[in-house]
């Protein structure tokens, strides 16, 4: 569906997406390019743990695997802000990314393609993106679970996520000036669907 | 004895009215700045005396009495209550209606006095109806005086606080006869409106027809610019009343929540930072009941720095004023349940510590005000994994659930419901001090609040867990006990709690793990599990549907046995109903429990083989129901994920391509090969 016809169709709502429920497991690699031409890469599983679609608000924790240097795996609790154009945009405003830092990793997805020339005359924030078939996220580690905050390991950069709501497939940009760019995530969820649930007193 | 008090009682025997006159005025002057001399007089019994001697025809020494007893119940428990048994407000309250307004005034100020100072007031009126219907009459007087109006509303107010009073008088009386007073009062004077909003704020507490009828009146723009004024109490009385109206969901969102940010916050903010205690606390309770409205209350309270005002004030109380420290855990409680950055900010500072400690105090009001802020501070993954991990809160809040006390125990229940989640370091805790033994005992309480609370952090504590504990659940409590929660449920909500722990105990995300430890439980009672199911599928209530369809999907993986016992039930003609469900999370839910009984499963629980066979037959049977037709209608679903996940179930369903004997990997990357 054309980014400009869902513009005065539908007013925002919160995106629901089966796979984005907590407890939802997906697997899948982190590579980074060195700047001598090696490509590192390592295991991912991410868990999501807590989806509130009326808030825009997601989070779970995410386990790399042979993470070079390291002999166990290195696990971290991120929050997310779904892009919903309700609670957040495309801008990101925060975590030391301009807006040319946005485009350029948004640029990445195809699937932001329609929202491009909007995006460039501040317009994207007028599109309702719950009908849309992709889920664009951002998501922030905030803290090692198991390791100590001077392992040797950055969380200060956040991830740009663009998932497709049918298939589970996910991928995401690493950003963070001080680190290598453009580091990619790739993620599946899991073969079968199945699901749990809680509920906060 | 005093020679006085003995002097004083002897010449109230005198039948001289100059010796009664000048006697009273003396036991009066020698009370006033003596409370020791007022205790002694209290005790010999004074007051009833006193009141005997009231006579309405010489209005000099009635107005001296009044004024003798109003000094010695003000500030005195005993004196009050003796002023305020029976006879004697019986007869104090006669003099209201003399014409001698000197003497009104008088009587008026006495029985303030009293009551103000009895522990509750409202309990003599409750008790006695004439008594509070002669009150109404006398407030609802048009000629009454400004002293017997404030003396009358504050009777009705405080009854007005008791739920009881509800029914007994009509109250519609009353409020009529306010908006008519409101219509013509001066508004220059403001002051002259405070009687009046404060009755009705009290009526409008739980009488949403009186709001409305407020509303109707067109006194909205009155009371926003009271709120806006300078008098204090007025504004108190106005923003008090303006809640109650948004309470009940009578004002428009838009300008209630412009109102609130505007006026209501920053005067908040400014009676949290007043010196007085009085003005604080009765800012924290306002900004409780304000707060737990809606979630945009919470975050405006984040917004005006109002969280910070409470952390100000949690630094001047101490636990020991049991009070204050309640009516601040309340506010934290509530400004804290829906908002992260509220949360944070207690978090990170020293209230925190008064939350924790209160939950071992030896006063179950003050154990119940910080469970509940804690129980709001721990609704949120961030803070469960980390700063709550570090509190020292297990001990305590498992004592809680042992409490004597009911309320105790149900919000301690409630706080472990967040705190023995997955991602909860407490959990471990929990289960290490033995919690799961008490929480499994309150599950079968015959108190169907604790229960209810039981059940649900039951429900809690299996999300996400491994078999282990899942077995470990189920020889302790027995699958009957869910199952009777599910067929028997006393209402829905039990329902929906059993049904979600049927959904958290099937859930698997590896078939190998628990091959072994799921056999047991779940084979032994498939049969009654299906029919649990199909008959919470067949429920009016859609949540309770909603979560049997989850059940289906994490019954059926990985088990051929599974897969044919909910396909020899009624579920499959079930399913193909819920197609065409108007909410698109039971039809999302439902397409996933096709998708998942048509899957090509390459490991089986059970090691059944032939599973190709046997997903053929299925499949084939599918189409007979007409299956295909139902899910390509669904194509042109308004719901993107529902169309996706259609055409998903339909790729399956046709799928005639792929070889039986292909990779499982294969198989995944075309079912998502199609959508990409």
């Amino acid at each position: 569906m054309p980014a400009n016809s869902l513009r005065s169709i539908y007013s925002p709502k919160p995106i629901f997406c089966s796979l984005l429920q907590a407890g939802q497991r997906f697997q899948g690699i982190q590579n980074s390019w060195k700047l001598i031409k090696d490509l590192d890469y390592w295991t991912v599983n991410v868990e999501i743990q807590n989806y509130e679609p009326e808030k825009g608000y997601i989070c779970g924790s995410m386990e790399a695997i042979d993470v070079p240097r390291f002999d166990y795996p290195v696990i971290t609790f991120w929050e997310g802000q779904v892009v919903d154009n309700i609670h957040y945009g495309f801008r990101t405003g925060c975590w030391d990314a301009t807006e040319d830092d946005d485009l350029r990793h948004w640029s990445k997805f195809s699937a932001f393609r329609p929202f491009e020339r909007m995006f460039e005359r501040n317009r994207a924030r007028e599109v309702a993106l719950h009908p849309l078939e992709f889920v664009f996220m951002r998501w922030k580690e905030r803290y090692f679970v198991n390791v100590s905050h001077n392992c040797g390991l950055t969380i200060a950069g956040f991830y740009y996520i663009c998932m497709n709501r049918i298939t589970g497939e996910t991928q995401g940009y690493y950003f963070d000036p001080d680190s290598v760019p453009f580091q990619k995530l790739q993620l599946s969820p899991l073969p079968r669907f199945t699901t749990s649930s809680f509920a906060f007193q | 004895m005093d020679e006085t008090i003995g002097t004083g009682s002897l010449c109230l025997e005198s039948e001289a009215t100059d010796t009664l006159k000048e006697t009273v005025k003396r036991i009066k002057n020698l009370c006033v700045g003596h409370p020791a001399k007022k205790q002694a007089y209290i005790k010999q019994g004074i007051i009833p005396t006193l009141l005997k001697l009231i006579d309405r025809r010489d209005s000099e020494l009635t107005w001296q009495i009044c004024g003798t007893i109003g000094i010695l119940a003000n500030n005195n428990v005993a004196g009050a209550e003796q002023v305020a048994s029976n006879s004697g407000l019986c007869t104090l309250l006669s003099l209201l209606s003399s014409d001698d307004e000197r003497l009104v005034k008088q009587a008026s100020l006495c029985i303030l006095g009293a009551l103000k100072s009895v522990e509750r007031p409202a309990k003599i009126f409750l008790e006695n109806i004439q008594l509070l219907e002669s009150v109404c009459s006398l407030f609802c007087n048009p000629f009454a005086s400004a002293s017997l109006r404030e003396c009358t509303c504050f009777i009705l107010t405080s009854c007005l606080e008791n739920a009881e009073s509800e029914q007994i008088v009509d109250w519609f009386r009353i409020s009529n006869f306010c908006f008519e007073k409101l219509k013509s009062c001066n508004l220059r004077d403001p002051r002259t409106l405070t009687p009046y909003l404060n009755v009705l704020k009290s009526l409008t507490m739980r009488n949403r027809e009186i709001g409305k009828q407020f509303i109707e009146h067109n006194f909205v723009e009155l009371l926003v610019e009271v709120m806006k004024g300078v008098d204090m109490t007025l504004k108190v009385i106005a923003c008090r009343l303006y809640t109650n109206l948004m309470n009940f969901s009578l004002l428009q969102e838009d300008q209630a929540s412009k109102d609130t940010a505007v006026i209501i916050m920053p005067f908040l903010n400014r009676m949290l930072s007043n010196r007085d205690r009085n003005i604080q606390l009765e800012g924290c309770k306002m900004l409780t009941q304000v707060v737990a409205i809606a979630e945009i209350y919470q975050q405006q309270a984040f917004d005006c720095n109002l969280v910070h005002c409470l952390i100000e004030l949690g630094h001047n109380i101490n636990i020991s004023d049991v009070e204050a420290a309640c009516i601040l855990l309340q506010a934290v409680a509530a400004v804290c349940s829906l908002v992260e950055e509220c949360r944070r900010l207690v978090i990170e500072s020293r209230l925190f510590s008064l939350v924790v400690n209160s939950l071992d105090t030896s006063y179950p009001e003050l154990r119940i005000a910080g469970l509940s802020a804690l129980r709001s501070l721990s609704r949120s993954v961030r803070n469960l994994r980390a700063s709550l991990a570090e509190a020292v809160l297990m001990e305590p809040l498992l004592r809680s659930l042992s409490d004597e006390n009911k309320q105790v125990q149900i919000q301690a229940l409630s706080t472990v419901c967040n705190l023995v989640l997955y991602f909860s370091p407490l959990k471990n805790s929990f289960l290490e001090s033995n919690g799961l033994t008490t929480l499994l005992n309150l599950c079968h309480s015959n108190d169907k609040s604790l229960k209810y609370y039981a059940v649900w952090a039951l429900k809690n504590l299996l999300f996400l867990s491994g078999s282990k504990m899942k077995k470990r659940i189920i020889d302790e409590i027995g699958m009957d006990y869910i199952f009777c929660l599910i067929e028997k449920g006393e209402d829905y909500s039990f329902q929906e709690q059993g049904i979600n722990l049927l959904r958290n105990l099937t859930c698997t995300f590896s078939i190998e793990c628990e091959r072994e430890n799921i056999l047991d439980f779940i084979d032994e009672h498939c049969y009654r599990l299906v029919l649990c199911i199909q008959d919470s599928l067949q429920s009016p209530c859609m949540e309770v549907v909603l979560q049997a369809l989850y059940v289906v999907c994490n019954f059926v993986v990985g088990s051929e046995r599974h897969k044919q016992a909910i396909c020899n039930s009624k579920i499959p003609k079930l399913l193909l109903n819920f197609l065409t469900n108007p909410s698109y999370l039971i039809r999302i839910a439902t397409i996933w429990c096709i998708i998942n009984l048509i899957w090509k499963e390459t490991n089986d629980i059970n090691d059944v083989s032939n599973l190709a066979d046997y997903r053929r037959a299925r499949i084939a049977s599918f189409m007979e129901m007409g299956y295909e037709e139902m899910l390509e209608g669904l194509l042109a679903d308004s719901n993107v994920e529902v169309r996706g996940r259609a055409e998903m179930a339909l790729q399956l369903l046709r799928d005639r391509t792929i070889s039986d004997f292909g990779d499982e990997n294969d198989y995944e990357q075309v079912s998502r090969g199609i959508l990409l």
